[in-house]
């Protein structure tokens, strides 16, 4: 039997929900690597295809390899274990690949465990630690690459006290990449993760992630480099603590639904939201010293007004929908009279097929500073645009600006 | 629709000396002298470009030369 409007409207309710409210579930038949966590220690769950044998040989078809690249303090070295084996110790800043066809065959590795979540593969449980029990993983990563690459993490598990720093951690810098498809969490004791920086820690990274731990950023607060951090990932939800976060494009292009700051805030920079069509509200944001702010394409937005107006040193405002797909839920904006305007790029301000109503783009134009160098300010397909009347538009070409729809 | 170009180093088009512009385009343009004064009435942005002497080419950042795959 078809439901009907309004039942359709209450189970599509009642999905969201359970999707907002239920944590990650791990699979019934991965080993569950936070239980037991030793500390001082971080663990992945690694997954390749199962080895094929032949004349004494294995070989692996699917993530053939596993490289882990850890920096520990003090230049110290760090020993890996796989499946409770030690199997290498090696210099600080310096990789370990695991090439599970040579494990195999030299018979240092074996099948312990399968899974037939995502597919069926044998995994194995990872562990890296300091040889010295004094240092600490200062900072972890997979090393730079020689063609498009992917790896086989399941999830990663922090058993740390110290800050880490994150960047390349599951994608890479610049091309070729690398990225872990698979990864679905990445947890750490107590749910909280002191970090040290991340550039482009999830950068490429698409689909599967669901999980990371409360990222604490008292460490290194204001320092701790999110450049491209999230940039294309799959993960839909992200809390920072105790510190203010800032860098070009961290979110961009990211599947993220929801950002949530305790005792936190976002510092808009550059791209710093471009195009997350996912993202239904905007966490506590911070202007300052920020001189561009770019949303576009944030079409999932649900009923935002940016207040900007403690932005004195913005250039640009690029908070835009698409004539296709408007950001019918930006509802807002206001901007600093101090703000200069002056960047290169044309229009200087732009909300075009945004849900601006005329109350909203007159409070907009109010807002506005003068200006002298022809800047212009587009309105095209915003929800108020043809209920301006010619005072309404005198308010901003009074103001030096061009208004363009 | 409106036209008018506006010179930009990080614009997409580029004129016979290499100098990159932006091509705005608009239903209408309220300027503070006017409706549309300063801009020019075409058919087409393909129009107006050619009318400017530009052609399209599209501005990549220098961040981004080595990030061609960025959009999976």
């Amino acid at each position: 039997m078809a439901l009907n409007q309004l039942e359709q409207s209450q189970v599509k309710g009642l999905q969201e929900f359970i999707e907002e409210h239920t944590e990650w579930q791990k699979p019934s038949d991965w080993v569950d690597i936070r239980s037991g966590a030793l500390p001082n220690s971080a663990y992945y769950l690694v997954a390749h295809s199962a080895p094929t044998e032949s004349g004494g040989t294995y070989t692996v078809e699917t993530y053939p390899q596993f490289p882990i690249l850890p920096t520990i303090s003090n230049s110290g070295t760090y020993d890996v274990f796989v499946d409770g084996i030690k199997i290498a110790t090696t210099a600080s800043a310096t990789d370990t690949t695991l090439d599970w066809g040579t494990l195999y065959t030299a018979g240092t590795v074996q099948t312990v465990y399968t899974t037939t979540h995502p597919s069926e593969l044998v995994y194995h449980v990872v562990r890296i630690t300091p040889t010295v029990s004094t240092n600490t993983i200062t900072a972890l990563r997979q090393p730079d690459v020689t063609s498009n690459t992917s790896y086989g993490a399941l999830w990663v598990h922090f058993s740390l006290t110290n800050a880490i720093n994150l960047a390349n951690f599951l994608g890479s810098d610049g091309s070729p990449f690398y990225r872990n498809t698979l990864c679905e969490a990445v947890t750490a004791n107590d749910n909280e993760l002191k970090l040290s920086g991340s550039s482009r820690a999830l950068s490429r990274y698409s689909g599967a992630l669901k999980k990371l731990p409360i990222l604490n950023l008292e460490a290194n607060d204001n320092n701790v480099n999110f450049y491209r951090a999230f940039q294309n990932s799959g993960i839909k939800e992200i809390v920072f603590k105790n510190g203010t976060i800032q860098q070009d494009q961290i979110f961009a292009g990211s599947q993220v639904e929801k950002i949530i700051t305790e005792n936190a805030a976002v510092k808009i920079s550059g791209r710093t939201f471009e195009n997350c069509k996912q993202l239904k509200s905007l966490p506590n944001l911070t202007f300052d010293s920020s001189a561009y702010l770019a949303f576009s394409k944030n079409n999932s937005l649900e009923n935002v007004v940016i207040d900007a107006s403690e932005g004195k040193s913005i250039v640009n405002i690029t908070l835009t929908g698409e004539a296709t797909d408007k950001a019918t839920g930006v509802k807002g904006l206001v901007v600093s009279n101090e703000a200069p305007f002056t960047s290169s790029s044309s229009p200087q301000l732009n909300v075009s097929y945004t849900g601006l109503n005329r109350a909203a783009l007159v409070n907009l134009f109010k807002s506005m500073p003068t200006v002298s160098a022809g800047q212009v300010c587009d309105i095209t397909g915003a929800t108020g645009v043809d209920d301006l009347t010619a005072s309404d538009i005198a308010i901003v070409t009074g103001k030096g600006w061009t208004l363009t729809r | 629709m409106v036209y008018k170009k506006i010179q930009n180093p990080e614009g997409d088009y580029k004129d016979v000396q290499n100098e990159r512009w932006d091509v705005l385009e608009a239903h209408e343009a309220w300027t503070p002298q006017g409706k549309n004064v300063g801009w020019d009435a075409f058919e087409s942005l393909e129009e107006a470009a050619s009318y400017y002497g530009l052609t399209y080419d599209p501005f990549i950042p220098e961040e981004e030369l080595d990030n061609q795959e960025e959009i999976d």
